[in-house]
Formats: structure tokens, sequence, C-alpha cells
């Protein structure tokens, strides 16, 4: 019981909100509001599933050429690096999100 | 074949598709085929070039559904109707909502990541601008491939081509989010990087952005960077008051309304800005359309060779990525730093609370380590 309360006492519920970011954190509400609207949304089976695939992705490579544009290469080079580790992350996130997405709209 | 194990294989292909290409942009750099300097034009170049060809042309021969041989004005014009767009506006809200909820997250996020100065803007749009073209194009095909007719299609091609006229509705306002209004964010820095070239110079007359830049700092050998913004700015129309310093000042509503019309002009004339408009209207205008896109359409001449520079900018995008993760780590080499400083260090110029906070959302890659040992704890008091 102890384990219990401790479990759902706000601390570890924040420890865990810490702890899924942009690349679960985000996709996850994101994937809350859409299927919190989905009866509104298009009836085609495809059009929800889009809903569903756009937010699973890193960051666009096109932010870094935002970055280049403007001239701030320190920050084009700290951020095309920080895309690295989002796609190897990205690996076992899609699968779980597009899987859901496939399960939430059939 | 499971949908599971199908995700993974479509994942794992896509971001060894994205490594490999990282790779040659690294060893580019490191063979000094690439430079910094060579990154920057690629990049002015894809803006000013490639980016509004990729938004105008199309290959009117090709008979295959991909993401460098279609445009705006390919899918709008072959599949939109009032009928379509009265089923599938929400999709063009769900891209706004998309990047609305990506800035809000990223900010809040922010906060317990608290990025260097110089990148708290670039992180919260690292939250807001998915990659929502290449990757959900590629998953959409898999889907299609293995399930058109759960989908409600005949066939896989007319289910991608379905797919991709609701991908481009959903990111209809994406490029205006980024080209437009992030575009303007991340420029505004550049006068208060120009303020204390300005202080130390003399009183000169209060400057807009992009002609103040060009004027004050690329003579500035110490500070490449910012003259490189300088430049940059003016060559895409952020440079929109130049010689404004030097004229009178106007007095009262004429300077503001001089200041919005500037604003504007920074803001919408940009070269992709002005594509994205232009390919819209070709997709919508028939006439125009069949003049653009017909063999022997008036204008097809030109179109051919918005063609065949459009093709060349989704490689530019992957290569201005890859050559700018070569120079950082030509640079971390040079200061011998060790492999696992990719994940956060001074050298990356990301603190690894910031790096953490970016991918997973923990403000320190010590956490795990620290949970680890408060189980142990808990372990040990268990055995007690």
């Amino acid at each position: 019981v102890h384990d219990l309360t401790r479990a759902l006492s706000p601390a570890p519920l924040k420890r865990l909100l810490r702890q899924v970011g942009k690349c679960v954190l985000l996709p996850a509400i994101q994937y809350l509001l859409v299927v919190s609207v989905l009866d509104q949304l298009p009836e085609a089976r495809l059009a929800r599933m889009i809903f569903f695939l756009e937010p699973v992705g890193p960051t666009a490579s096109m932010v870094v050429v935002v970055a280049q544009i403007v001239g701030q290469q320190r920050a084009a080079e700290a951020l095309a690096t920080a895309i690295i580790p989002q796609l190897l992350l990205a690996i076992p996130m899609i699968s779980l999100f597009v899987t859901y997405a496939l399960v939430v709209t059939g | 074949m499971s949908d599971i194990t199908q995700a993974l294989l479509v994942s794992i292909k896509s971001v060894v598709t994205l490594a490999t290409i990282v790779l040659v942009g690294v060893l580019s750099v490191k063979h000094e085929v690439l430079d910094r300097q060579a990154v920057g034009v690629v990049a002015k170049l894809m803006n000013t070039v490639l980016l509004p060809c990729f938004f105008v042309g199309k290959d009117v021969r090709s008979q295959t559904f991909s993401v460098c041989n279609f445009s705006l004005a390919d899918i709008l014009g072959k599949g939109l109707s009032v009928a379509k767009f009265e089923q599938l506006w929400p999709l063009v809200i769900g891209g706004i909502v998309l990047q609305a909820s990506g800035v809000a997250v990223g900010w809040l996020v922010s906060l317990y990541a608290r990025p260097q100065p110089f990148f708290r803007k670039w992180f919260i749009l690292a939250f807001a601008f998915p990659n929502v073209v290449a990757l959900p194009f590629v998953l959409l095909e898999s889907i299609c491939a293995n399930q058109a007719a759960e989908m409600g299609y005949a066939t896989a091609r007319a289910c991608a081509d379905e797919g991709g006229l609701m991908v481009f509705m959903f990111i209809l306002t994406l490029d205006i989010g980024i080209f437009v209004v992030a575009f303007e964010w991340v420029a505004e820095r550049a006068p208060s990087a120009a303020a204390p070239a300005r202080i130390a110079g003399s009183a000169a007359p209060a400057p807009i952005a992009g002609a103040d830049l060009e004027t004050s700092l690329s003579k500035d050998p110490a500070r490449p960077e910012a003259a490189d913004a300088g430049g940059a700015l003016a060559g895409t129309g952020t440079g929109a008051g130049s010689g404004s310093g030097s004229a009178s000042r106007p007095s009262g509503c004429s300077q503001g309304a001089r200041a919005a019309a500037a604003m504007l002009q920074r803001a919408f004339l940009k070269p992709a800005v002005v594509a994205q408009f232009t390919g819209i209207a070709i997709g919508l205008i028939r006439p125009l359309q069949h003049s653009c896109f017909d063999v022997d359409g008036l204008l097809s001449p030109i179109v051919a060779a918005a063609v065949v520079l459009g093709k060349a900018t989704v490689p530019a995008v992957n290569l201005v990525m890859a050559a700018s993760v070569g120079c950082k780590l030509m640079d971390m080499r040079k200061r011998e730093a060790p492999l696992l400083s990719l994940l956060g260090s001074e050298e990356l110029g990301i603190s690894r609370r910031t790096m953490a906070c970016l991918l997973v959302g923990v403000p320190s890659f010590h956490m795990p380590h620290a949970l680890s040992q408060r189980a142990r704890s808990d372990r040990s008091s268990c055995m007690t």
C-alpha cells in the first residue's frame, strides 16, 4: 500500500513526465489531441492516419537550413548534431506510434 | 507481416538512408570537399533558387510518385477540388495545431532544459517543426502498399496519390510557419547582435536589420558569422529597409505604416514564400496550369527548367544538414573531444541537460543513474 501511495504521489508523476520529451512527450500530446477529436475528423481512414503520421518525425532538416540561411552557423551545427540521436530514438518510437495509429483508426 | 514489424522496418530503412547521407556529408567535410563557406552557399542557393523551383515545378512525364518529382502545383492541380477541400479542410487546421502545440511544448520544456541563449529559439523550433514530408511519405507508401484495401482504395498507387494530397493539405501552412514566422523570429536577433558594433563605433542612426548588419558587421573580420547573417538577410529580402538610416525620419503614422510595410515585405517577399503562393495559384487556376504543364503549353519550357532545378531541393537540404554535422564533428575532433560529448558538451555548444530535454525530456543524463541508485537503496531496504 505504501508503494502504491508513493507511486501515485505527485513526485514520481512529475519525474515520469520529465522522462518523456521531444520524441515521446510531444507526439503523445499531439496523439491525445487527435484521439480526443477523432469523431470530428474526416471519415476516411487514410486522412485520419495523416493526423497520426505527421507528428512522429524527428526535427526537420529544413530548420538547419534556415539556421544556415540566417547565418547562425553555430546553431545550425548544434541542431544538426542533435538530430542524429533523435533519428536513433525515432526507430522504436515511430514503430510504436504508427502501430497505435493503425489500431485506433481501424 | 504485423503492423509493428512493418512500421519498425520502415523506420529503420528511413533512418539508415538518412544516416548514410549524414556519413557522406561528414566525409565530404573531412576530405575538404565541403567547408562552412560552401555549406552556407548551398543553403542560400537552396533558399533562393532550388526551393522556389521545387514549389512551382513538376515532372509531367513521371508516372511514379515520390518526394522528389511532384510539387504543390502538381498535387493541387491533380487532386484538389472544392468538394475535396470541404471534405479535407480539417487537415489544414491539423497542421496549424501541430505547429502551435510544438511551440507550446517546446517552450515549456525549454524552461527545464535551460538551453544557451544562442540555441533557445532553435530549441523551440526543433519541437515545432518535425519532419513532415519525407518520413510521413515513406510511412504512407508502406502503409498503402500493405493495406490499400483496408484504407478503402483499389490500388496502392491510388492510396498513395490520395495520401499525397492529404499530406500537402496538412502541411499547407507549415512552409508559411517556417519561412515567414520562424524566419522573422530568428532573424530579429540581428539588430541586437549589431548593437555592440554600433556602440563601439559611432552614434549611427537606428538601422533596420539587414542593411545595418551588412554595413557594420561585414567590416568586422572577427565576426564572420554575423557578417554572413547580414548578407543572408539582405539576400533573402530582409534588408528591405536599406538606406532608411540616412533618410530623414518621417513621423507618426507614416513611420508606423512604413515599418509595417517593411515587415510584411520582409516576411512575405521571400523567394520560397512567393513560389509557394505561385504554386497554389498554378494548381488552382486551370488555364494557367495547362499553360505551365501541358507539353505544348506556352510556359512549359520555363516550368521544365524549374522541374530540373527543383529536383535538387531534397538532396540539398540533406546535404546542408549532413555537412553541418560534419563541420561540427571536425571541430570536436580538433579539440580532441570524446565521442560521448556528442550527447551534450561545451564543445558541442549544447549542454547535456538541454540535449536530454530535447530528446527525451529528462533534464540530465544523470537521472537514470540517480533512479538506479534509488532502486538499489529500495532493494537494500527491502532486504533489511
